[in-house]
């Protein structure tokens, strides 16, 4: 307690030098606790999109089906099993490879077919059911999508694709809806369409590529060709792209680290270098040379309490905010390949704080620690004449 | 002077490694020292006063021999032990005042009756009537770099004086000082001496201090050439 008081006072004491110590300090915490915050938030924002419009609580999957490879789709479906025909717990979903041709352009795109009636996924599955004129086809498309095509609710495209046998077949579709979705893969190169349109275009009656389940709790019999993807596995190339994120943005608070801790690094062998003649009166008076050596390395450490503090007073109103409002993201974030919403809204746990404060105390203890590490083996007499550092 | 003496040294050897072998600060000193002893290490320069005080003061080690204290033999104690004695038994007061910079003359008084972990109203007992003894009642709560040098060294002996220590080791404590604050430090110290029953050893080349010494020890190269009582 002694030790606490001394070393609060001598930090105190150092003036300027500890609060700009103290201001790097903070500056490190803030930005850890705001990047990090950012790249959960990130994270949890595009998990929520993709499971509510994209990946339901999990999926059945057609044993040949390959999202990345357009060429297997033809392939890749098969007759809905029966322990999978589920109206209430599952979406099975058709996807077939044709071609549309928007304004006199031929252009790729994969047809997914998926009952309207269904409620799992959030899209707006029902505006398929509105009338399309005689002759077409009902489709919805994804505001990307119109954009790119330049295509929009009322307009017809002409679509062609290969039936079961091998077959093209032809026929116009209408647009009934064009949705908002956060996420890019329902929305880029596709079009919805009403499931059992799809079956018959392509004379695959019951057919489904994948199957989208209600919840993952609730998981079916395996079968040979079916084969699950929990949310987990589903969720697996979003996580890696968030952690490669959060990783590529450790340079900047290993940068800001570094500076605080060197600067800490230089008060501290200074002070040792400096107060010999006051530690060593501190000798005389009683203390062992190792409690000399703690009371440097909790001067080191006070620096994170206070720099804590500090943080806290400007950081606190800062990660409050964001934490309750988000900030707006500029478009070209989709760039990324990321499905984010206009808001960015970070998350800041318990676990965040604690482990920010837990790690840069850690740093701050060894770097406090080593250049008063050698005063421990000093003769009290030594430390008074200022020897042999 | 009869009874167990409070410090006895038999045989003590100091050799500090050099370049080609040792050097011995200190070689084949015997000496002891009863309660209340006003005594004083005379010598040349380099002739091993400070070094002997350190050994003395458990802020060095010997090379060989023995240097007991109240009946503990200080080559025995481990690092924990020697401080401890240090903080109860001990007091320093060196040639300069060695005061904490940014305390008080009151905090700093007060320091070695936090290491003793003593209650807050005694501490201010104490730490009153001792400035009161070296006449700082007025300087109470100002810090060491608005106090003359005298003043400051008569705060580091109320330092040292608060806990009542047996046996006050003194290392030039009038070297920074002029003729005047030499007496009225000298004089403090002599009074405590007195009255509590105090052991002052010092190491001086003052001829004030010297006339004040009730025992003068001589040094030359290491060794006691000469061990007088005067003043008797
Ligand atoms: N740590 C050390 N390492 C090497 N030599 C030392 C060390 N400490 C003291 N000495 C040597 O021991 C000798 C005695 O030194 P000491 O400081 O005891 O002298 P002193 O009598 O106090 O001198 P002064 O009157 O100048 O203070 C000197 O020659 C000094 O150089
Ligand atoms: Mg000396």
């Amino acid at each position: 307690m002694l030790l606490v008081r001394l070393a609060f006072k001598n930090t105190m004491a150092a003036g300027v030098r500890t609060w700009l110590n103290t201001f790097i300090l903070s500056l490190t915490f803030v930005f850890i606790i705001l990047i990090n915050g950012i790249h959960t938030g990130m994270y949890l924002q595009i998990v929520r999109a993709r499971i509510a419009d994209e990946l339901g609580g999990g999926q059945y999957w057609h044993a040949d089906y390959d999202p990345f490879d357009p060429f297997s789709l033809e392939e890749s479906h098969a007759p809905l099993p029966l322990s999978l025909q589920n109206s209430e717990k599952t979406v099975p979903i058709l996807v077939v490879p044709a071609t549309i041709y928007p304004h006199g352009q031929m252009q790729s795109v994969v047809l997914k077919g998926i009952s309207p009636e269904q409620s799992i996924l959030q899209l707006p599955t029902s505006s398929l059911k509105r009338s399309a004129p005689a002759g077409t086809i009902p489709v919805m498309i994804g505001m990307r999508m119109a954009r790119d095509f330049q295509l929009s609710e009322g307009d017809t495209v002409a679509a062609r694709w290969r039936t079961h046998d091998g077959a093209f077949d032809a026929m116009d579709f209408a647009i009934v809806s064009v949705f908002k979705s956060d996420v890019q893969a329902v929305d880029q190169g596709q079009l919805w369409i009403p499931l059992e349109n799809l079956q018959r275009m392509v004379q695959t009656p019951n057919h489904a590529t994948f199957i989208v389940l209600r919840d993952e709790l609730q998981i079916l019999p395996q079968e040979a060709s079916w084969q699950f993807h929990s949310l987990e596995d589903l969720l697996a190339d979003t996580r890696l792209l968030v952690e490669s994120k959060r990783a590529s943005a450790v340079w900047l608070y290993a940068i800001l680290m570094l500076l605080a801790m060197l600067a800490i690094f230089d008060t501290q062998a200074l002070s040792v270098f400096r107060r010999h003649k006051e530690l060593g009166t501190l000798m005389a008076l009683g203390l062992t040379p190792s409690k000399v050596v703690q009371l440097i390395t909790l001067e080191g450490c006070l620096h994170g309490i206070l720099a804590a503090i500090l943080a806290t007073v400007y950081g606190g109103p800062v990660f409050w905010y964001l934490g309750a409002e988000g900030y707006p993201i500029p478009v070209d974030t989709e760039q990324f390949g990321l499905a984010l919403g206009e808001r960015m809204v970070p998350v800041f746990s318990v676990g965040l704080f604690a482990g920010t404060f837990g790690t840069v105390m850690l740093f701050l203890a060894v770097i406090s620690y080593w250049p008063a590490r050698k005063i421990a083996k000093l003769q009290p007499s030594d430390a008074l004449r200022g020897r042999s550092y | 002077m009869s009874g167990e003496p409070i410090i006895s040294i038999h045989h003590l050897n100091k050799k500090f490694p050099m370049a080609g072998g040792n050097f011995y600060a200190l070689s084949q000193i015997n000496l002891s020292f009863q309660t209340a002893e006003f005594a004083g290490l005379v010598g040349p320069s380099g002739s091993g006063k400070t070094t002997l005080l350190n050994l003395i003061g458990t802020l060095d080690r010997a090379s060989e021999g023995e240097i007991k204290i109240l009946g503990k033999e200080l080559g025995q104690l481990s690092t924990k032990e020697a401080a401890e004695m240090r903080m109860k038994v001990l007091g320093f007061i060196f040639q300069t005042h060695n005061l904490l910079p940014i305390y008080t003359v009151y905090e700093n008084v007060e320091l070695p009756l936090l290491l003793l972990k003593w209650q807050a109203s005694d501490r201010h007992k104490a730490v009153m009537k001792t400035l009161d003894w070296v006449g700082l009642t007025d300087k109470v709560k100002s810090r060491p770099p608005q106090l003359s040098g005298g003043q400051c060294q008569r705060a580091a002996i109320a330092r040292v004086m608060v806990k009542g220590p047996g046996i006050v080791l003194a290392d030039e404590p009038t070297a920074n000082l002029d003729a005047e604050n030499s007496h009225s430090v000298l004089q403090t110290m002599k009074r405590l001496n007195q009255e509590l029953k105090t052991t002052f050893l010092f190491s001086t080349h003052d001829e004030k201090v010297i006339r004040y010494l009730d025992r003068k020890i001589t040094l030359e190269d290491g060794k006691i050439i000469e061990d007088e009582i005067q003043n008797k």
